[in-house]
């Protein structure tokens, strides 16, 4: 899971062009607004790269609003969906 | 003072008068007595001409009064008959508008692709009856629009058709971009107005010689999903003609590039766009408030 972490840590600032390194991003810090300060189109770009990095597609907003919460519950939703 | 209750029960008692005499005369008969009741309301009301001004002072900047008072009516007729034809497409099973799509070869290759495609409109001409052309097409087709009762009633193919499309509601978690990405990636057809900025990400650009704000996440979704944007924008021709035609079509990309400075880039192919339509149908505008304000 730390692995899984890691790498979603390191596609948000590559990917998502964050301003951050990857080791200064906590497990539980909020993804949108106060926190990394993500927003819309980020989060389109994100469900994306989730797609094509980790083969998990998000499928609507229900989902998507629990997954998107930090990196560790985008975590726990690639995990629980790859298994 | 007119109470909302009394405005309400007024409009109602409006739509039942035309849906009635639609189904009595049909078209033409509402047609007729639009003229007669448009001309009476631009003439009592100043509310048109004063949501109009805007656009036809940038329009039509050489226009005296009377002139902007006659263009003012001219749109309000188009709007009116635009929302008959709705009704009367709705209500009359045989009721047709003839109609091509220009440019539908380029939807089709893009489809036959495999991929999906944004149709980008904006609130001119017939674009509610020209919807027709894309959702007979083979394709699934989605529209993303705030998910609304109200206004899914007034829409024509509620008074009878089925609806042949998806509604994606904006109004929830991101937008409904979720769903459209999942739609896209299908190779699916997913329609968007672009031309009011309702919330979201905009940028600044430049229509009828003003700056004005456009929204950008349609172009985001493309460059995302890698799928082309077609601006498509209809007119009515005559009584029963409409045409449906792709005015451009944008490639979105900052895989190499600035994302801010490439949704500039494309807010202002969709502007020029509209700016070209504006310039051959002048009169079949009908966003009815300063959109330079939003």
């Amino acid at each position: 899971m730390s692995a899984l972490k890691q790498e979603i840590k390191e596609l948000l600032v590559r990917d998502l062009r964050l301003q951050t390194t990857p080791d200064a991003i906590g497990d539980n810090d909020p993804l949108f607004g106060e926190g990394l300060g993500l927003d819309s189109l980020d989060a389109v770009e994100l469900v994306v790269q989730v797609n094509k990095h980790f083969g998990v597609q998000i499928k609507d907003m229900t989902e998507g609003q629990k997954a998107f919460t930090s990196v560790q519950t985008l975590a726990d939703y690639i995990e629980k969906r790859r298994s | 003072m007119i109470t909302p209750f009394l405005k309400n029960k007024g409009e109602f008692l409006g739509h039942l008068f035309f849906y009635a005499l639609i189904m009595i005369g049909g078209q033409l008969a509402a047609y007729l007595f639009l003229y007669p009741l448009l001309l009476a309301y631009a003439t009592m009301s100043r509310t048109p001409h004063r949501q109009l001004q805007p656009y036809l002072s940038r329009r039509f900047p050489h226009q005296n009064p009377w002139q902007r008072w006659w263009s003012a009516y001219r749109i309000l007729l188009g709007m009116g008959q635009m929302l008959i034809d709705r009704s009367w497409l709705g209500l009359k099973p045989k009721a047709r508008l003839h109609g091509t799509f220009e440019g539908i070869d380029k939807l089709q290759e893009t489809l036959d692709s495999g991929r999906g495609a944004i149709i980008y409109l904006a609130h001119v001409g017939t674009w509610q009856t020209a919807l027709a052309h894309i959702t007979n097409m083979a394709c699934r087709v989605h529209i993303m629009m705030a998910f609304d009762t109200q206004a899914v009633t007034k829409h024509f193919f509620e008074l009878g058709r089925k609806r042949d499309f998806n509604i994606i509601d904006v109004s929830g978690f991101m937008g409904g971009m979720i769903e459209a990405i999942n739609a896209l990636e299908q190779g699916d057809v997913v329609l968007i107005m672009g031309d009011r900025a309702s919330g979201g990400h905009t940028t600044t650009t430049t229509f009828l010689g003003a700056q004005i704000r456009l929204p950008v996440a349609a172009f985001s979704l493309a460059a995302n999903t890698r799928v082309p944007v077609l601006i498509a924008f209809s007119a009515k021709h005559d009584r029963t003609h409409q045409v449906l035609k792709i005015w451009d079509v944008i490639h979105p990309d900052y895989t190499h590039g600035d994302r801010a400075q490439e949704m500039a880039r494309c807010a202002h192919r969709f502007s020029r766009a509209l700016e070209n339509y504006v310039k051959e149908y002048p009169y079949q505008w009908y966003n009815f408030f300063d959109i330079w304000e939003q």
